[in-house]
C-alpha cells in the first residue's frame, strides 16, 4: 500500500516531479478519451424525453439516508413505506410494496426484480453515498431501456472510482435506533483505480411495528485504462441482513425473520473513439435470494415464502455522430431471469424467461433549431410474443434559451413472472386459494404524449422544465378472482388486464444556483388519473396536487443549511378493491439539515445535524405506517 | 469540431507558387535547386506529421528546393556529411535543435516545436547565430493574449479562470496576471501543496472558478491525471480550456493548439521570405503563426454552456488581435 500511495503522490506532485516540458506534452496525444457519450449527462435540451438530476450537491442537502427518498425530489415522483425496510416510490401510479411500471438501473444494471416486479430498494448493494448522480426519465423510455420503462426510468449512476482516492468513514446515529456506519478506501495503482466499501445499517423501523432491518453490505468498482481508447470497469456487491416481518397484512402471520442475500456483479468495456462515439460491451448478474418461513398462528402450517431470483445480462451498443447534424445509438442484449420459488410455482425447478433486444435511435436536425429524434426497440421473450415500443420526438428551439419538446412514444410492461406463470395453491383447513395462469394475460401498453417547454436564465443558473403529459394506459394487470371454483373452496385467482387508465397532468421544475453557494430545486405536479377502477382504485394511485422544494446555501465559515419541503394531496396506494383502499390523507414534511464543513491538518471533517419531518406532522403512510419527527447525528471523516 | 484555418490561404499559395513556376518554366528561366535539410528529433507521430506537411509544402516555394529528412540519430552519424551544400537548416523538437546548435554552419536555421519554458537555455547556445538574424526559434506556446482573448470571445461569462501552477507555469504567471487584469478576468492560482493530492485541492478550488486554463505541463496534465481531472472538472460543471486536440478529445471543452502541420508551413513561409529577399533577418523567436480552435461539442452541450462557432471565433480573434 504504501508503494502505491507513493506512487500515486509522485505522480500529481509537479514539486517533485522530474518530468520536464517536452515538445510532445504540447501534443499530448496519450490522454485517454474520458468524458465519452456514456459518461455524459443527458441535456435537457435536446433530449427526447423530461428529465430531472438529483446530484450529488441535492444529494447531502437533502439529508435523506435511504435511496428511494431521493425520489420525492422529482416531480411526480410519490414515496411510501410498506414497512420499516419496504419503501415504494412510484411514479404518477403508486401500486403498493410492487412498483412494477418503472426501470430502475444501476450503472446501466437492470434491478427491476423478474418474480413480483418492483425494486427491492433495501436489498440493493450500493449506498447513497456512492451516487454520483440519478438521471429521473420523466415518461416512457422503452424505446433505449425495453419494457418496464413504462411510465418512468431512474438511472443511478456511481462515482467513478477515479474521484473516490483516500479513506473516509461516516456514521450516522439518530432516532429509531438508526445506526449506520460507512467506510471507503479509494486508490489508484498505475492505470487502474479502485474503490471499496463495507457499510452496516440498522433501524427499528415503524412504531408499534415489528420491521427492523439489519443490512451488512459490501461492494468494489475497479476502472482500467487499457489506452487511450480503452477502458474496462467491473464493480461488485453484497448485501445481506435479517428483516423484520409482522402481521400488518394477515393477522395470522406471526412476527418472524426474514433473511435477505442480494449480490451482483458487473463489467463493462468500453471503447472510445471520440466523445461523440463509442462502443460498449457490458455483462451483468444479479442475485437476489429471499428466505422467509413461519407458521400461521390459527393452524399449524408452515409457509416458505423463500424465492431466488437471477438475472444474466449482456449487451453491446453503438454510439456515433457521423457528421454535425446526425446522431445515433443502436444495439442489443440478451436477458435470461431465473426463478426458483416453490410455493408461488409449484415447482422446484428453475422458470426461465428469456428476452432478446434489438433497439436503435436516430437524432437528426432537419434544419437549424429544429431537431427530430425517432427510435424503436423490438423486444422478443418467451412471456408475450415480439413486441415494438417506438418513439417520434421533435425538439425546437422557440428562443436562444427556450426549446419546445413534443414527444409522442409508445411502451409495454411485460408481466412478471407472477403475473406471467403462477401456480400457487393455499390450503388451510379454513381457507382455500388457487393461482392460475389462465393464459389471458398480456402486457401492459402505454402511448404517451409528451409536451415541454425547457429553458434556462443567468448563463444556465437557473434551468426550468414543464411537461404537460397525456398518458393513455391500457391493460393494467390485476388479480381476477373466480368464486366458486372446481375444487377450490375460497376463491381462484389469475392474472390478466382488466383495467384502463388515462393520465393527465403537468409538471415543472425549476432548479436555480446563482452561484456554487446557493440551491433552489422546486418542483411541482398536477396528476389526474380517469379509470373505470373495475380491479382496484387507479384514480386514487397519485396525488391530485404536489409539491418539493428544496434549498441550500453554504455559508463562509463552513456551514450549510438546507431543508426540504415535501407536500401532496390525499392518495391511495394501489389495493385490491376488496382490500382496505388505504386511503391516506394529505401530507407536509419538512426536513431540515445543518452541516459543518472543516478542516483540520489533512483532514476533512462534516458535522450535520438532520431532522426529518421538523414540524412532527404526523401523518400515515400505507398500512397506517405513522410518519413522526426524527433525527440523527452524522459524522464524515476524510483523508 | 475544429477547423484549421489557413488551409484556405496555403491552397491559394500552392497554386500561386504552382503558376509561378509554371511561367518559368515557359519563359525558360531556370532556377538554382535549393536544399533544406530538416532533422527530426525522433519518429514519433509528431514529427512525422511535421515533416509529412514540409514535403508537401515545399513543393510551393517558387524557388525549386528539395528537402532531405534524417532523424536525429542519423544526423549525429552523418553530421559533416549532411551539412555540406544545405541553404536551410530546420530543426523539429529540441533534441534536434541541440544538435543543430552546435552544428558551425553560417547557413539559416529554423528550430521548431520549442517549448518556451526551455527555450531560454536553447537560445543561450545558439545567441550568436539568432542575433545575427539567420536562426529562429518557432515556441509552441500560443500566446497568452491569444489564449484569453479567445477564451473572453467564447466564454464572456467566465471570468474567475483557475490556473494549476507549477514550476513549469510560474513563469508565465505575471504576464498571464497582467493580461487577464487587462481584459477583466480573475486569475486563480492553484499551488499544488506537496503533501495533497492535486484532485482534492482541485475540488476545493472548482466552486470559485468559472473555468481552468490549462497550460501544458506533464506533471499536472498527463495520461494519469487527466480521467480525475476531466471527470473532477465535469462534476462541478467547469469547462477547461486545454492546448491540445488530443485534450479536447479526452473531454476538455475546448482550446487553441497549433499542428505539426502548421508548424510546417510557418517554417515554409520563413524560407519562402528568405528566397525572396535572401538578406531578410527572422526574428530569433516566433510564436506560432497559425492556430487551430477546437471544441468539444458534446461535452459543452452537456455542460450547458452556449460557445460561439468556430469560424465566428477565428474571425473575431484575428480582428481583435490585428
Amino acid at each position: 500500500m504504501a508503494s502505491l500511495l507513493l506512487a500515486c503522490w509522485s505522480t500529481f506532485h509537479p514539486v517533485q516531479a522530474q518530468t520536464a516540458v517536452s515538445e510532445t506534452d504540447y501534443f499530448a496525444t496519450d490522454m485517454p478519451i474520458v468524458l465519452s457519450a456514456s459518461r455524459l449527462k443527458q441535456t435537457a435540451k435536446d433530449a427526447p424525453v423530461a428529465i430531472t438530476v438529483i446530484d450529488r450537491e441535492m444529494i447531502e442537502a437533502s439529508g435523506f439516508t435511504e435511496i428511494p427518498d431521493l425520489l420525492r425530489l422529482v416531480p411526480g415522483f410519490f414515496v411510501e413505506y410498506d414497512s420499516g425496510h419496504i419503501q415504494a416510490a412510484g411514479y404518477h401510479l403508486l401500486a403498493g410494496r410492487y412498483v412494477r411500471q418503472q426501470q430502475i438501473l444501476i450503472d446501466g444494471r437492470s434491478v427491476y426484480t423478474p418474480i413480483f416486479g418492483g425494486v427491492p430498494w433495501t436489498e440493493l448493494p450500493i449506498t447513497l453515498d456512492d451516487i454520483e448522480r440519478i438521471e429521473v426519465i420523466r415518461g416512457p423510455n422503452a424505446v433505449t431501456y425495453g419494457s418496464n420503462s413504462f411510465l418512468g426510468v431512474i438511472n443511478i449512476i456511481t462515482r467513478p472510482a477515479v474521484l473516490d482516492h483516500g479513506t473516509s468513514a461516516k456514521t450516522n446515529i439518530g432516532t429509531n435506533q438508526l445506526r449506520e456506519v460507512f467506510l471507503r478506501h479509494g486508490d489508484t495503482s498505475g492505470n487502474l483505480d479502485y474503490r471499496v466499501n463495507v457499510a452496516y445499517r440498522q433501524d427499528t423501523g415503524f412504531d408499534d411495528r415489528y420491521d427492523s432491518k439489519i443490512v451488512r453490505l459490501f461492494n468494489t468498482r475497479l476502472d482500467y485504462q487499457f489506452n487511450k481508447h480503452n477502458d474496462i470497469s467491473f464493480q461488485a456487491g453484497y448485501n445481506e441482513g435479517p428483516r423484520e416481518e409482522d402481521n400488518a397484512i394477515d393477522a395470522e402471520i406471526p412476527n418472524h425473520l426474514r433473511t435477505v442475500t442480494s449480490q451482483f456483479q458487473q463489467i463493462r468495456w468500453e471503447h472510445t473513439s471520440s466523445s461523440d462515439d463509442a462502443f460498449h460491451l457490458q455483462i451483468y448478474h444479479n442475485l437476489l435470494q429471499d428466505n422467509s418461513r413461519y407458521t400461521r398462528t390459527d393452524f399449524p402450517i408452515t409457509f416458505d415464502e423463500g424465492t431466488r431470483s437471477e438475472r444474466f445480462d449482456i449487451e453491446i451498443q453503438k454510439t456515433g455522430k457521423p457528421n454535425d447534424l446526425l446522431r445515433y445509438v443502436f444495439g442489443l442484449s440478451y436477458r435470461l431471469d431465473r426463478i426458483n420459488s416453490e410455493l408461488y410455482f409449484a415447482t422446484t425447478e428453475p422458470i426461465d424467461s428469456r428476452f432478446k433486444r434489438l433497439f436503435g435511435q436516430v437524432e437528426y436536425q432537419i434544419a437549424k433549431n429544429h431537431l427530430v429524434n425517432l427510435g424503436l426497440m423490438i423486444e422478443s421473450n418467451n412471456i408475450i410474443e415480439t413486441e415494438y415500443s417506438p418513439r417520434l420526438s421533435y425538439n425546437t428551439n422557440i428562443t436562444s434559451t427556450d426549446t419546445l419538446r413534443l414527444t409522442i412514444s409508445q411502451a409495454t410492461r411485460t408481466p412478471v413472472m407472477l403475473e406471467a406463470f403462477p401456480d400457487a395453491r393455499i390450503t388451510t383447513p379454513v381457507y382455500d386459494q388457487v393461482f392460475f395462469n389462465n393464459g389471458t394475460v398480456g402486457s401492459e401498453r402505454v402511448t404517451a404524449y409528451d409536451l415541454g417547454i425547457i429553458g434556462n436564465r443567468a448563463g444556465n443558473n437557473f434551468q426550468y422544465d414543464l411537461r404537460l403529459f397525456y398518458e393513455d394506459v391500457k391493460g393494467l394487470i390485476a388479480d381476477t378472482t373466480i368464486t366458486p371454483y372446481p375444487d377450490v373452496n375460497n376463491e381462484a385467482a389469475y392474472f390478466s388486464n382488466l383495467d384502463d387508465a388515462l393520465i393527465r397532468g403537468a409538471e415543472f421544475q425549476f432548479d436555480w444556483r446563482p452561484d456554487h453557494r446557493a440551491l433552489l430545486h422546486v418542483g411541482v405536479s398536477h396528476i389526474e388519473i380517469d379509470s373505470a377502477n373495475i380491479r382496484a382504485d387507479y384514480a386514487q394511485a397519485a396525488p391530485v396536487n404536489s409539491l418539493t422544494l428544496l434549498g441550500s446555501y453554504h455559508f463562509d465559515n463552513g456551514y450549510q443549511v438546507s431543508t426540504g419541503v415535501y407536500q401532496r394531496s390525499q392518495m391511495a396506494p394501489l389495493a385490491r378493491k376488496s382490500a382496505d383502499p388505504a386511503l391516506m390523507p394529505a401530507s407536509t414534511r419538512v426536513d431540515a439539515r445543518v452541516a459543518k464543513r472543516l478542516r483540520i491538518s489533512k483532514q476533512q471533517h462534516t458535522v450535520a445535524i438532520i431532522v426529518q419531518n421538523l414540524l412532527d406532522e404526523t401523518y400515515f403512510s400505507r398500512l397506517n405506517n405513522v410518519i413522526d419527527r426524527r433525527a440523527y447525528l452524522s459524522y464524515k471523516i476524510e483523508f | 469540431m475544429a477547423i484549421a484555418f489557413p488551409q484556405f490561404f496555403r491552397h491559394h499559395c500552392k497554386t500561386t507558387s504552382g503558376l509561378i513556376l509554371s511561367l518559368c518554366f515557359v519563359t525558360g528561366t531556370v532556377l538554382a535547386q535549393q536544399r533544406i535539410l530538416l532533422i527530426q528529433s525522433s519518429t514519433e507521430p509528431v514529427y512525422a506529421q511535421f515533416t509529412q506537411a514540409m514535403r508537401e509544402q515545399v513543393k510551393s516555394l517558387k524557388i525549386q528546393t528539395e528537402l532531405q529528412v534524417v532523424t536525429a540519430d542519423e544526423f549525429s552519424i552523418n553530421t559533416s556529411s549532411s551539412a555540406i551544400k544545405v541553404d536551410y537548416f530546420i530543426a523539429a523538437g529540441v533534441r534536434a535543435s541541440q544538435l543543430l546548435a552546435g552544428l558551425s554552419s553560417k547557413k539559416p536555421q529554423l528550430m521548431a516545436l520549442i517549448p518556451a519554458s526551455l527555450n531560454e537555455s536553447h537560445i543561450k547556445t545558439n545567441k550568436i547565430r539568432c542575433q545575427t538574424g539567420i536562426c529562429s526559434v518557432i515556441l509552441l506556446d500560443q500566446p497568452i493574449e491569444r489564449q484569453l482573448q479567445l477564451l473572453r470571445l467564447a466564454l464572456p461569462q467566465h471570468k474567475k479562470i483557475l490556473v494549476i501552477n507549477s514550476p513549469h507555469s510560474t513563469p508565465m504567471t505575471a504576464q498571464l496576471t497582467r493580461i487577464s487584469h487587462q481584459l477583466g478576468m480573475k486569475l486563480n492560482y492553484l499551488k499544488i501543496i506537496s503533501d495533497e493530492s492535486l484532485i482534492g485541492q482541485l475540488t476545493q478550488e472548482l466552486p470559485d472558478n468559472d473555468i481552468v486554463l490549462a497550460l501544458p505541463d506533464p506533471s499536472i496534465y498527463n495520461r494519469n491525471t487527466a480521467r480525475p481531472i476531466l471527470l473532477a472538472t465535469y462534476k462541478y460543471g467547469v469547462p477547461i480550456f486545454a492546448y491540445s486536440q488530443s485534450f479536447i478529445d479526452a473531454g476538455a471543452s475546448l482550446g487553441i493548439y497549433t499542428t505539426p502541420e502548421q508548424f510546417a508551413w510557418q517554417c515554409i513561409d520563413l524560407i519562402a521570405e528568405s528566397q525572396a529577399q535572401p538578406g531578410i533577418h527572422w526574428p530569433p523567436e516566433a510564436q506560432p503563426k497559425y492556430y487551430t480552435i477546437g471544441i468539444n461539442s458534446a461535452v459543452v452541450e452537456s455542460l450547458g454552456i452556449k460557445i460561439p462557432a468556430v469560424q465566428y471565433l477565428h474571425d473575431q480573434l484575428e480582428r481583435i488581435l490585428q
